[in-house]
C-alpha cells in the first residue's frame, strides 16, 4: 500500500500538522491564562493536603524507618512539596479567592519547612504541625467545594 | 536450556517486566482515591496486552516482521511517519520518567544528590545495554523486578476487603458528589489502561522475538509465557490498587513518589520490606527504560529499513546503536533540568494512549489476515476479542487529552 510522497504533499501536511498543534497551544495558553475558578485551586490544595498528610506519616513512623531512606524520602517530598507552592503560587486565580490562594501558599511555606527539618534528621519538634496543617487544608477545600 | 526452563524463566521475566514508574503511580493513586471500583481496568488492561502482545509475537515468529516494518506497510509512509513520531516521544517521555524513577530510587537506597545520580543512571544504562546480551537485559531486569512481589505481600497483610475486590473487577460508574469527580474517575480509568497496554511493551516484546530468532514453533511459547506471565503481572498491579484502598486511602495519601509505596511495605514488613520495594521498583524502572530507549531505537531503524538488533555486532547496526545512546541522553537531559518525573509520566501515559490505535490496528489487521499468517492467522476469538478492544482505545484516545485538561491531570 506503498503511496507516493511528493514535496508538495509534505508541504500539505506539514501546514496542517503546524496548525493543529498552533491551535492546541494557543488553547493550552488561553486556558491556562485566563483566571482560574475554585476548582482548579482546590485541586492544588488537594495535592498538598495529600503531601501534609503524607508528611504526618513519616514523622509518626520515622522510627520504623531506615534514617537514611527517612530522611532521602523527607527531601524528595519536601522538593514535590515546592513545587506545589509554586503551583499554588502561580495560579491565576479569581479576585474572590486570593486570599484563600495566599492561605494555601503559606501552609505550603510550613509544610515545606517541616519536611526539610525532617529531610535533615529533625523528625521531633514540629510532629504535630502536618496534622494540623492537613486539617486546615481540608477545610479550605470544602470551602472552595461550595 | 530445556524447553520447560525456557518457559518457567520467560513467565517469571514476564512479571516481573510488567510494572513501570507510570503504573505504580497510577495504580496506588487510583486506589487511594476510588478505592476498588477501577480493578475491572486492571483487569481490561491486562487482557488487553495480552491479546496483542500475542498477535505481535506471533507475527515476529512467522513472517519476522516487527511493530514499525507493518506500520509502515499497512498506513502507508505519511500516516506511518506521524505514528512514529508520536511513538518516539512517548518512548523518550516515557524513559525519562524512568531515568527519574531510577534515580529516585538510588537516592532513597544512598542519600546521594538526585543530580548526580540521574548522570550515574545515564552511565549505567549506557554500559548495560553496551555490553549485555538482550537475552541477559530480559533476564537480568525481568527476574530482580520480581522482588516487586512484596507488594503483593504487603496487599495481603493489608487484609483486602474481599467482596470489595470481586465487586471492583465488574465495570460500573461510582457514586461521586460531582461530574468533575466523575470526569477524574474516568481520567484514572483511561490512565490505568494506558499505563498497562502501553505501546512499548509490544514494540519491545515484537522485536524481542526477532532478537531472541522466533520461529513458528515458538508460537506456543511465546503464548504461555503472554497469557501466563501477563496475568501474574496483573495480579501484581492489582495488589497496589489494594494497596492504594486499604493503606493510603486510610491515610488520606495520593502516593507520588517511590518512598510512598516503599513506606507500605515497611510498616508491614520491616527493612526486609524496604529493601525488596527499593530494589524490585529500582529493577523494575530500570529494566521499562531500557525498554523504552531500546524500542525508541528499534521502531526508527526498522521504518526506514537500518539494520537493527542488539544481535548485531554495534559496528554492523551503528546508526541503530546510536539512536538508542541519543535517545538515553535525551532523556536524561529532560530529567536532569530537575523536572517531576512523576509529572513527566502523566503526559507519557496520556499521550501513549493517542498512540495506541496506531499501534495495534496493523498488528491486528496482520495478524487476522489468512494470506500472510497462513495457519498461523487469528482464529475468530481472536479477531472479534482484537477489534472490541480497538474500538475501547480508540475511545479511550479521544477522551484522553480532554480528561486530562479538564481534571488538571487527575487532581479534580
Amino acid at each position: 500500500m506503498a503511496e507516493r510522497w511528493s514535496r508538495r504533499d509534505a508541504l500539505h501536511q506539514g501546514i496542517a500538522v503546524a496548525a493543529i498543534v498552533v491551535l492546541a497551544v494557543a488553547g493550552m495558553v488561553y486556558l491556562r491564562e485566563r483566571p482560574q475558578g475554585p476548582a482548579s485551586l482546590k485541586a492544588e490544595v488537594s495535592t498538598l493536603r495529600s503531601q501534609a498528610a503524607e508528611t504526618e506519616l513519616v514523622l509518626s513512623s520515622a522510627s520504623q524507618l531506615d534514617a537514611r531512606f527517612m530522611k532521602a524520602h523527607a527531601e524528595q517530598l519536601a522538593k514535590n512539596i515546592e513545587r506545589a507552592q509554586d503551583s499554588i503560587g502561580n495560579l491565576n486565580v479569581q479576585p474572590a479567592l486570593r486570599d484563600a490562594q495566599r492561605f494555601a501558599r503559606n501552609e505550603a511555606q510550613r509544610l515545606h519547612g517541616v519536611a526539610q527539618a525532617a529531610s535533615q534528621g529533625d523528625v521531633t519538634s514540629q510532629r504535630t504541625l502536618p496534622r494540623i496543617i492537613a486539617g486546615e487544608l481540608q477545610v479550605l477545600e470544602h470551602t472552595l467545594e461550595r | 536450556m530445556g524447553r520447560f526452563a525456557e518457559v518457567f524463566l520467560g513467565i517469571l521475566t514476564a512479571v516481573g517486566g510488567f510494572v513501570e514508574i507510570g503504573e505504580l503511580t497510577f495504580t496506588l493513586t487510583a486506589g487511594s482515591i476510588f478505592g476498588y471500583t477501577l480493578l475491572w481496568v486492571t483487569a481490561l488492561g491486562t487482557a488487553g496486552i495480552i491479546l496483542y502482545c500475542e498477535m505481535a509475537g506471533r507475527i515476529a515468529a512467522v513472517k519476522h516482521r516487527a511493530v514499525f516494518s507493518l506500520i509502515r506497510e499497512r498506513t502507508g509512509f505519511t500516516a506511518g511517519l506521524i505514528t512514529l513520531v508520536a511513538a518516539t516521544g512517548v518512548s523518550v517521555l516515557t524513559c525519562a520518567a524512568e531515568i527519574g524513577g531510577v534515580a529516585l530510587v538510588w537516592q532513597l537506597l544512598s542519600a546521594w544528590s538526585y543530580r548526580w545520580l540521574v548522570i550515574a543512571a545515564l552511565v549505567f544504562f549506557v554500559l548495560v545495554v553496551w555490553w549485555l546480551e538482550f537475552e541477559w537485559i530480559e533476564r537480568v531486569f525481568g527476574l530482580g523486578g520480581l522482588l516487586m512481589c512484596v507488594y503483593v505481600a504487603t496487599a495481603l497483610a493489608e487484609g483486602p476487603s474481599w467482596s470489595d475486590l470481586l465487586a471492583g473487577l465488574v465495570p460500573r460508574t461510582p457514586d461521586v458528589a460531582s461530574g468533575r469527580e466523575l470526569a477524574n474517575y474516568w481520567y484514572y480509568a483511561v490512565a490505568i489502561l494506558s499505563s498497562i497496554m502501553l505501546p512499548y511493551e509490544t514494540y519491545f516484546y515484537a522485536s524481542g522475538g526477532i532478537e531472541d530468532q522466533w520461529k513458528p514453533k515458538d508460537i506456543t511459547l511465546n503464548r504461555v509465557i503472554v497469557i501466563v506471565g501477563f496475568a501474574l503481572g496483573g495480579l501484581l498491579s492489582v495488589s497496589l490498587v489494594v494497596i492504594g484502598a486499604e493503606f493510603f486511602q486510610a491515610h488520606s495519601i495520593q502516593p507520588q513518589l517511590p518512598g510512598s509505596a516503599a513506606i507500605s511495605a515497611v510498616l508491614a514488613f520491616g527493612s526486609v520490606g524496604l529493601f525488596a520495594a527499593l530494589l524490585g521498583m529500582f529493577f523494575a524502572f530500570a529494566g521499562a527504560a531500557i525498554e523504552t530507549a531500546l524500542s525508541g531505537a528499534y521502531n526508527i531503524a526498522q521504518f526506514v529499513g537500518w539494520p537493527w538488533g542488539k544481535y548485531r555486532e554495534p559496528r554492523n547496526a551503528a546508526r541503530f546503536t546510536l539512536t538508542w545512546l541519543v535517545i538515553f541522553v535525551a532523556c536524561t537531559a529532560i530529567i536532569v533540568t530537575g523536572i517531576d518525573p512523576v509529572q513527566v509520566v502523566e503526559y507519557s501515559i496520556v499521550f501513549s494512549v493517542v498512540v495506541l490505535p496506531f499501534t495495534y490496528l496493523p498488528v491486528l489487521v496482520v495478524a487476522a489476515d489468512k494470506r500472510i499468517m497462513g495457519e498461523y492467522a487469528n482464529g475468530i476469538a481472536s479477531n472479534v476479542l482484537g477489534w472490541i478492544y480497538l474500538v475501547i482505545i480508540t475511545l479511550a484516545a479521544i477522551v484522553a487529552i480532554p480528561l486530562f485538561v479538564f481534571t488538571h491531570g487527575g487532581q479534580a
